[in-house]
C-alpha cells in the first residue's frame, strides 16, 4: 500500500493505491468512496480491510480523502457534494492511468455510496457499482445528524443545544456548512432505478453476524463487520472477471 | 504549508504525513511536532483534530509528523510480536529520526490524545530529545483499569456513535420491498480479540505522577489538556501539581480544563479553543529543556535570534546538562 497525493497541486487529495497482492492481477481497478464525518472516521478500519481483501483478490484499490476531508488540502466546513463527486472523478482517472487497467468500478459506503451513485448517472464507463448502506434521502439524513448531535452533546457535553429549525451547522465534530446542507437535503435516490447496470446493495440488517459497518468490541480492539465485506469481495470478484 | 505522504519504519510500513511550514517560514526555534494515534483512530485525530493542528502549527513555523503507529489507522500490524507498550516508543523514535534526517530536526514536541497522551509519556521517558508534552485527556483514573476502558471506550470506539446515527429514518422500507442482490452471506465469526488487555498498562496515580515529575526535572514544557467532564483533573490538582511543583523544573505546565466538552473534544467551539491554546504553547515550548548534543548557549542564541530575543531570559537559567 502506498500513500501519495494527487489532483490539482493548489488542493491536493491523498490516495492510497492498494495494488494486487493476489493473483491474478485483473483489469479492473475499485475506487472506494469514503462516508462523511464521524462515519468516515469509524469505518476507516473497515474500508482499510476491503482494501485489502480486493487487492487480495487481484484488484487495483484507490482509497481516497475528499477534499477537506481527512489528510486532503482543504478547510472542513469546504466541501461540497459536487465537489466531491468531482473528486471521485479524479480518482476514477488517477487509478486508471497509475494501474494501466482500462476498468473501474466504485464502491461507496453511507454519503459515499449516494455521491458514487451521482457520479455513475453521468458517466457510461462507470457500470460497476457496491453500495453500502446509501443514504437515500438527504433530508432524512440531516434530520439524523442533527438529532445525533444534539443527543451527544446533551449526553456528553453537559449542553441544551437548540440549535432551531432548519439543518445543522455542525454534526458530532464536523461543520455542516450551508451550501452542503443546501445540497444534501435536495439529494433523494430511487431504489427502484439504480444508475448503472451492475448494481450491488449492502443492506447492513441482512448480515446477522455483523450488523453494522462498523464494529468494535472494546477499547482498543475495533473489528470489522465480516460477513458485508465477503458480500461485496464476492460479488466484485465475480461481476468484474 | 506543504504536506507529504510518506513510509517509514523497520518495514516501510508505517504511514505518516509531514507538514512543512512554507518556504523560509520554518522557526528554528520552535520544536517540531509527532501527533500520537487517539485510540483507534487514525492520523486524522478525531473530528479530523490533527489534520488541522498540523496545519496551524505548520502556520506558526514548525515542522509536523502526523502518523499511524503499526496496527492503527493504515499501518500494517507488526508481524514481530512485539508488545505494543515497546513498540509504540521505538517507531516514535524512528518518526523522530526521520524527521532528524530529512529537515535537521533535533527537539520534538510530542501530542496525543486519550492514549496519545499515555503513549507520549512513555516515549518522552525514553528519549531525550522531546522536549514537550501537549497531554490531552491523559490517564483518567489511573486506579481500577476497568474504570479507565469505560470512560474512554464510549468516546473512541466505533459502536457508541453507530448507536446514535443507524440510519433508521431513511428509505430502507423501500428497499426491503425489492430485496436487490444476492441473499445474505452466512454470518462470519469475529475473530478473538487479543489477549493483552490494554488496562494492563495503566500506571498507578502514584507512578504516574512521578513519570510526569522525572519528565519535569529534564526541564520539559507540559500542557495538559481535560475536559471538564474528565475526573482526571482532579488528579492534576491532588497529586500531580505537588509531584511536579517537588520536581523543581525548569520547564512549564500549563492546566487548561475546557468546559462544556468531552473526551474528544467534539464540539466546534472547543475544537477551536483547544487549537489555539495548543499553539499558544508549542510556540514557546522546549525552551528550558537540552536536548542531546545541543549546547544550551547555542541553542538558545539560535531562539534568541529568531524569537527576537524572548528565549534568552529563559535559557539563560538552564542548568548544564
Amino acid at each position: 500500500m502506498k500513500p501519495f497525493f494527487f489532483g490539482d497541486s493548489a488542493r491536493p487529495l491523498l490516495g492510497l493505491h492498494h495494488p494486487p497482492t493476489g493473483a491474478p492481477a485483473r483489469r479492473w481497478s475499485v475506487v472506494l468512496c469514503n462516508p462523511f464525518g464521524q462515519e468516515y472516521l469509524r469505518a476507516h478500519r473497515s474500508l482499510r480491510e476491503l482494501a485489502h481483501r480486493l487487492a487480495q483478490g487481484g484488484f487495483h484499490v484507490l482509497r481516497f480523502d475528499y477534499y477537506g476531508c481527512g489528510d486532503s488540502a482543504g478547510e472542513s466546513d469546504e466541501g461540497s457534494l459536487a465537489q466531491w463527486q468531482a473528486d471521485i472523478e479524479a480518482a476514477v482517472d488517477e487509478v486508471r492511468e497509475a494501474a494501466g487497467t482500462p476498468r473501474v468500478a466504485l464502491v461507496g459506503l453511507r454519503l459515499g455510496a449516494t455521491l458514487a451513485a451521482l457520479v455513475a448517472e453521468r458517466r457510461a464507463d462507470l457500470d460497476h457499482l457496491v453500495l453500502w448502506d446509501p443514504i437515500l434521502d438527504g433530508a432524512a439524513y440531516l434530520r439524523e445528524l442533527k438529532a445525533a448531535d444534539e443527543s451527544w452533546l446533551r449526553e456528553h457535553a453537559h449542553r441544551e443545544v437548540a440549535r432551531g429549525e432548519g439543518p445543522p451547522a455542525e454534526a458530532l465534530g464536523f461543520p455542516v456548512a450551508a451550501p452542503l446542507a443546501a445540497s444534501l437535503g435536495g439529494v433523494r435516490l430511487d431504489p427502484g432505478r439504480w444508475p448503472a447496470a451492475h448494481v450491488l446493495v449492502v443492506d447492513h440488517r441482512a448480515y446477522a453476524g455483523a450488523p453494522v459497518w462498523v464494529h468494535d468490541d472494546g477499547f482498543e480492539r475495533a473489528l470489522v463487520p465480516h460477513a458485508a465485506l465477503e458480500a461485496i469481495t464476492s460479488w466484485l470478484g465475480t461481476a468484474c472477471a | 504549508m506543504r504536506e507529504r505522504a510518506l513510509l517509514f519504519g523497520d518495514h516501510k510500513s508505517l504511514v505518516g504525513i509531514v507538514t512543512e511550514p512554507a518556504a523560509g517560514e520554518r522557526r528554528a526555534d520552535r520544536p517540531a511536532v509527532l501527533l500520537l494515534n487517539a485510540g483507534v483512530l487514525h492520523r486524522a485525530g478525531p473530528n479530523r483534530l490533527y489534520v488541522r493542528l498540523a496545519r496551524r502549527l505548520a502556520a506558526a513555523g514548525h515542522l509536523v509528523l502526523r502518523f499511524d503507529a503499526s496496527g492503527i489507522g493504515d499501518s500494517r500490524a507488526r508481524t514481530d510480536g512485539m508488545p505494543f507498550a515497546r513498540s509504540t516508543v521505538r517507531e516514535a523514535r524512528q518518526a523522530m529520526d526521520l524527521l532528524a534526517s530529512s529537515h535537521g530536526a533535533g527537539r520534538f514536541v510530542l501530542a496525543g490524545l486519550c492514549s496519545g497522551a499515555d503513549n507520549a509519556v512513555r516515549i518522552a521517558g525514553d528519549d531525550a530529545r522531546v522536549v514537550g508534552l501537549a497531554l490531552l485527556e491523559p490517564y483518567a483514573v489511573p486506579s481500577p483499569g476497568h474504570l479507565v476502558s469505560s470512560y474512554r471506550s464510549r468516546f473512541l470506539s466505533p459502536r457508541s456513535w453507530w448507536r446514535l446515527l443507524s440510519g433508521r429514518s431513511e428509505l430502507w422500507s423501500a428497499l426491503k420491498r425489492r430485496p436487490a442482490e444476492p441473499p445474505p452471506a452466512p454470518p462470519a465469526e469475529a475473530p478473538a480479540p487479543p489477549a493483552d488487555a490494554p488496562e494492563m498498562l495503566v500506571p498507578s496515580e502514584a507512578a504516574y505522577a512521578e513519570q510526569l515529575a522525572s519528565l519535569a526535572r529534564r526541564n520539559l514544557d507540559l500542557c495538559l489538556v481535560y475536559s471538564a467532564g474528565n475526573p482526571a483533573h482532579y488528579h492534576y490538582r491532588t497529586r500531580f501539581r505537588r509531584a511536579l511543583r517537588a520536581a523543581r523544573g525548569q520547564g512549564t505546565t500549563r492546566v487548561e480544563v475546557l468546559p462544556r466538552t468531552d473526551h474528544a473534544f467534539t464540539p466546534l467551539d472547543t475544537q477551536e479553543a483547544l487549537l489555539r491554546a495548543l499553539c499558544d504553547w508549542a510556540a514557546g515550548a522546549g525552551r528550558a529543556a537540552v536536548a542531546p548534543g545541543e549546547h544550551p548557549r547555542a541553542a538558545a542564541a539560535g531562539a534568541a535570534a529568531l524569537s527576537g530575543g524572548a528565549g534568552s531570559g529563559t535559557a539563560a537559567r538552564v542548568p548544564p546538562a
